[in-house]
């Protein structure tokens, strides 16, 4: 029953009730109620409990500034969202509330037992505490501790809303609806810009709506006239960024639970109000203290009286006045006004307040005090883009600055428990500055953002301090504003759709063989193939025994491919690649590496010749996207004279490679219109034509795995078809796609090169292996600095195999390699460590490579490599990087 | 709505990207194919052929037959084959181009974009978008997120 509720006024739809829920008590309110509006209706008073203390706390304000009335509210779900402020949610049918931080009652809570060791439980305490004995603090401080501390319990379901994000663009952009913002606005739109008025509370008006009964009808009018002014409600702008970019959350849509907007405006005017401040005095936090504006709005807005015997505490004479207007207007008995000299030295009442107590020894009975000292503008948004705030006037000036007279706490800060007592404690220990308090004390830093307590910190610290604002400084402002959802920001990129995922064209095909995916970067990339129930072990054995025995294919779709056209094109690749490529012709292809600007070993790669200055080039598909980008760069800026045109085609060409003894007879079985004989078309090779007279490719003869293989290229379209010809056809030699757990495990068993673990940006072409490949006779990237003495020391870390000096045993992932197995405590330099490791099904054993000091002098040693991790420790014999196939005869078979 | 939005994906018929060299710029091309030069940022269409040039020496042509159309010999070297590497998403209906630039970072009704084509992000996505009236947009992307980039557009048609 809405005891509280005047029988006229407000701006709100009477003809609309609404029944909502709060500690499962059923109360009413009417449409354009906030929950705090409608509790305080009903004479609900306590809301819920302080973080710390669990101290009662009621509602001290009507926007987002409250720092004490945080409730838990049940979506449409039925999951309950933690920390919603009262004075922010809307009112609506079916509304499921309850307090926080309370057991079991919010009226009766176990937790206020923690105000008795309250002198405990100074500020920092958990600083000097639970130390002793040590172990406890996992086995029981630390249970205990994260089971007290915050405010809401967050939920581990799923959150089902939707989110939406979106951009919006105008000339100027106001932010507040009060009476300045809608000047501003309105003056914009007459100027013919395209304007966007935001407003976070659900109308327009600002300020207007508690010092007068309704918004101005016309002013709505007014603004929907103007065909190039949008306005938008319940959206906080919360953040403001470079070239004019601010970002706003809007509520209360209909398909959506948010949209978070970005929008981006030439000019910005900041209409953003500000809030009001309470005193400071002891007893200032018990229900029925509340803001003096506040209590103006309730009044005005809501036709709802707070309370029925008012005290004024207000600094401010005109405020002071329009406050005892509004209270003679609602009815409401004012008992006393705080005068010059007078102060109060604390409050009585539990749930709710009954007295406040004088200076003077008097006591006066009430259950309201509307408090005031001052107003603090809302400018941090101007802020947050680094324009500084300073006081124009010396705090000390202000009127009736409040001194602790009394023995109870006087809250500085109502959301985080933190008192006068606890800010002179943080001067004593050397933290005066508020950066400093605040961390110390957790001062201003609730859900509120301090929007009610910094400033108060500021003139306790001045104080305290003895020193003036310009020394205790000012806090720095940070996005948010005020709270904002991670699902507002996260909108609709969840679960796939996250991040951008890539697909090659042979994924539908392979999915319906059995695939099984991984994501790799950004592409969702095959793993392996499932025959019936078998393990991903099994597939493996089964797939890499295919490839050594008979023949596989896979997919190689993902590497970069870059077409190379003009008269420059050869000449752009051999400064770009270190090999001697200038003997190159037209339907051969070599193996590449391409350096840093440092001499370091960045990607690798084919260049294959496909005519006169024409050439494809591919690259890794880690690197696919970086080193495009860096072949632009060079054509732009140190090379714009050569006559060069890159195109990318890695989406265009379908890559499927064929390997294995059995991978010849294949392809002739695919019919191709062109010579494929060992003499015709040699390793390293390119050529181009039909399969079947019907479908156009380029064969590259490459090898991965080691094996006698064929790289198809097919534009993509026929993705399909070729897939579905290769797995026809090699139906006869037992074919088997294969993804990157055996492409791998055939890789490491010949030693070859992978980006992210041998080229991992540390080693050189020289410290794999390959040194001979860099050419001494011309100039390249990276060649001048590949000379540096560091680089070119005997005893850098260089590639080598490693096999169990048992025969047997499993060498652990990621190892280092020291000369005496792991010891717990004792300091051991590592030699060298593991790049890639594994079970080789061709060999039986497991095999690893390795980056050793001095590598390739170090064959035949014996090492241990030893996992911390792990606590494993296996001796290792050092051997050549290439365990299968060292002559590489079976490529050339 | 009386013309719900719709998104459909289409493979490409003919795409090539051409590029400027040493002995032809864009505009030699452009005037083989439809009498006029062309400018950054300018798109040309006449019934069989786009032209759209949104890199300093780089033009996308699109033909609804798979074949280049005919061109001088001298062009051929500036000229790729690049079909098979992109989609279009066709988005029609009421506010198709209200809908797209809800979730573009650039700002496709202002007013210096007259030639109705732009390359910019759409969420995480790189795409080139051209349209003709504000109730057919169609966006080109990679073949690779195209069922990605649809799926997402799906899922962004939803909550509006």
């Amino acid at each position: 029953m809405q005891i509280r509720r005047l029988k006229t006024g407000g701006c709100i739809d009477r003809s609309k009730p609404i029944y909502f829920s709060f500690n499962n008590r059923l109360l009413d309110g009417y449409e354009g109620d906030t929950l705090a509006s409608a509790l305080l209706a009903n004479n609900v008073s306590l809301v819920a409990r302080s973080i710390k203390y669990h101290r009662p706390r009621g509602i001290i304000s009507a926007g987002l500034e409250e720092p004490c009335a945080l409730v838990a509210c049940a979506d449409e779900h039925g999951m309950m969202i933690p920390n919603l402020k009262t004075t922010e949610a809307r009112l609506n049918k079916g509304l499921t509330a309850r307090s926080q931080n309370c057991w079991p009652f919010v009226e009766l809570d176990i937790g206020a037992l923690l105000q008795m060791g309250s002198a405990l439980l100074a500020v920092g305490f958990y600083y000097k505490t639970f130390m002793w004995p040590k172990d406890w603090w996992h086995r029981v401080y630390e249970k205990f501790i994260r089971r007290a501390a915050g405010q809401g319990r967050v939920t581990y379901d799923a959150d089902k809303r939707l989110y939406d994000k979106k951009y919006a663009h105008c000339d100027t952009l106001v932010i507040g609806s009060g009476p300045t913002g809608i000047e501003a606005a309105l003056s914009a739109a007459e100027s013919g810009v395209s304007v966007i008025l935001i407003e976070q509370d659900c109308v327009i008006g600002g300020s207007v709506l508690w010092e007068k009964t309704s918004t101005d009808s016309l002013t709505t009018i007014k603004l929907k006239q103007y065909k190039n002014l949008r306005f938008m409600v319940n959206t906080l702008a919360f953040g403001q960024y470079d070239h004019g970019l601010i970002l706003a959350v809007e509520q209360n849509k209909k398909n959506v639970e948010s949209i978070f907007w970005r929008i981006r405006a030439k000019s910005i005017v900041f209409a953003t109000g500000a809030t009001e401040q309470p005193l400071v005095f002891p007893g200032n936090d018990r229900p029925g203290i509340m803001l003096a504006a506040a209590v103006r709005q309730y009044i005005y807005r809501y036709a709802v009286i707070p309370g029925k015997r008012a005290f004024l505490a207000i600094a401010d004479q005109q405020e002071r006045e329009l406050t005892e207007k509004a209270l003679q207007v609602a009815g409401v008995e004012i008992v006393g006004s705080l005068g010059e000299g007078d102060q109060i030295t604390g409050t009585s009442g539990w749930h709710r307040l009954r007295k406040v107590h004088l200076l003077n020894k008097k006591s006066i009975s009430c259950d309201l005090i509307c408090v005031s000292n001052g107003w603090i503008s809302n400018a941090q948004l101007s802020a947050q883009m680094g324009d500084k705030q300073t006081f124009a006037t010396s705090l000390e000036q202000r009127p009736n600055p409040q001194q602790h007279t009394g023995s109870a706490k006087a809250f500085v800060d109502l959301q985080n428990d933190v008192t006068r007592d606890d800010l002179a404690l943080a001067v004593r220990e050397g933290y005066s500055h508020i950066e400093l308090a605040k961390r110390y004390t957790t001062v201003g830093m609730g859900t509120d953002q301090g929007k009610t307590s910094w400033p108060n910190a500021i003139v306790e610290l001045e104080r305290l301090s003895a020193q003036d604002s310009s020394r205790v400084g000012l806090t720095t402002f940070r996005p948010p504003v005020s709270p904002v959802s991670f699902g507002a920001l996260v909108g609709v990129e969840t679960g796939q759709r996250m991040v951008p995922i890539r697909r090659t064209p042979f994924h539908n095909a392979f999915e319906k063989a059995g695939c099984v995916f991984q994501t790799t970067g950004d592409w969702l990339y095959s793993r392996y193939f499932r025959v019936g129930k078998e393990s991903m072990n099994d597939a493996i054995l089964r797939e890499v025994s295919a490839v050594r025995t008979s023949v596989g294919c896979v997919d190689m779709s993902t590497l970069g491919k870059v077409d190379v056209k003009g008269r420059d094109a050869l000449e752009f690749l051999s400064r770009v690649y270190c090999n001697n490529i200038d003997g190159i012709k037209p339907g051969r292809l070599r193996y590449v590496l391409m350096l840093r600007e440092d001499g370091i070993l960045y990607d690798d790669g084919t260049v294959a010749q496909l005519a006169d200055n024409h050439f494809l080039v591919t690259l890794t598909s880690a690197n696919a996207g970086q080193s495009w980008r860096w072949l632009n760069k060079l054509l732009q800026l140190p090379w714009p004279d050569l006559d060069v045109q890159l195109t990318p085609v890695s989406d265009h060409w379908a890559s499927l490679a064929i390997a294995g003894p059995q991978s010849r007879n294949l392809l002739a079985d695919l019919n191709p219109n062109f010579e494929i004989d060992k003499t015709s078309f040699p390793f390293a090779s390119v050529k181009q034509g039909l399969l079947d007279d019907d479908t156009p490719c380029r064969v590259f003869t490459v090898s991965f795995s080691g094996e006698l293989s064929y790289e198809i290229n097919v534009p993509a379209g026929f993705a399909d078809q070729l897939f579905k010809r290769v797995l026809d056809k090699g139906a006869a030699y037992d074919i088997s796609p294969y993804g990157l757990e055996t492409l791998d495990a055939l890789r490491i068993e010949k030693g070859h090169i992978s980006v992210g673990t041998e080229i991992d940006g540390r080693t050189t072409a020289a410290d794999l292996g390959l040194g001979k490949m860099v050419s001494t006779r011309k100039a390249f990237i990276g060649s001048s600095l590949l000379q540096r003495p560091v680089l070119q020391q005997p005893d850098r870390m260089q590639l080598v195999g490693l096999i169990p000096a048992d025969g047997s045993s499993t060498i652990p992932a990621a190892a280092h390699l020291t000369d005496a197995p792991w010891q717990v405590g004792k300091t051991q330099t590592p030699l060298g460590r593991l790049t890639a490791t594994v079970h080789s099904p061709t060999l039986g054993h497991s095999i690893a490579l390795a980056l050793l000091e001095r590598g390739p002098q170090r064959i035949n040693q014996k090492l241990w490599a030893v996992s911390p991790v792990e606590d494993k420790s296996v001796e290792v014999l050092v051997v050549g990087n290439c365990f299968y196939d060292v002559e590489g005869s079976r490529l050339h078979e | 709505m009386s013309n719900p939005l719709q998104i459909s994906q289409q493979n490409m018929n003919g795409l090539w990207s051409i590029r400027a060299n040493a002995s032809h710029d864009l505009n030699s091309v452009s005037k083989g194919l439809f009498n006029q030069g062309i400018q950054f940022g300018e798109m040309l269409a006449n019934d069989k052929l786009r032209l759209i040039q949104l890199w300093p020496d780089a033009a996308y042509l699109f033909s609804e037959q798979a074949e280049l159309p005919p061109i001088t010999n001298e062009f051929e070297n500036m000229i790729t084959d690049i079909s098979h590497g992109f989609c279009t998403i066709k988005l029609t209906g009421e506010n198709a181009l209200t809908f797209v630039n809800n979730y573009c970072s650039a700002d496709l009704a202002q007013s210096d974009i007259t030639n109705q084509c732009l390359r910019t992000s759409l969420g995480h996505y790189q795409i080139l978008i051209w349209w003709n009236n504000s109730d057919e947009v169609q966006l080109l992307v990679d073949r690779s997120y195209a069922h990605s980039l649809t799926d997402y557009l799906g899922a962004l048609a939803h909550r509006n």
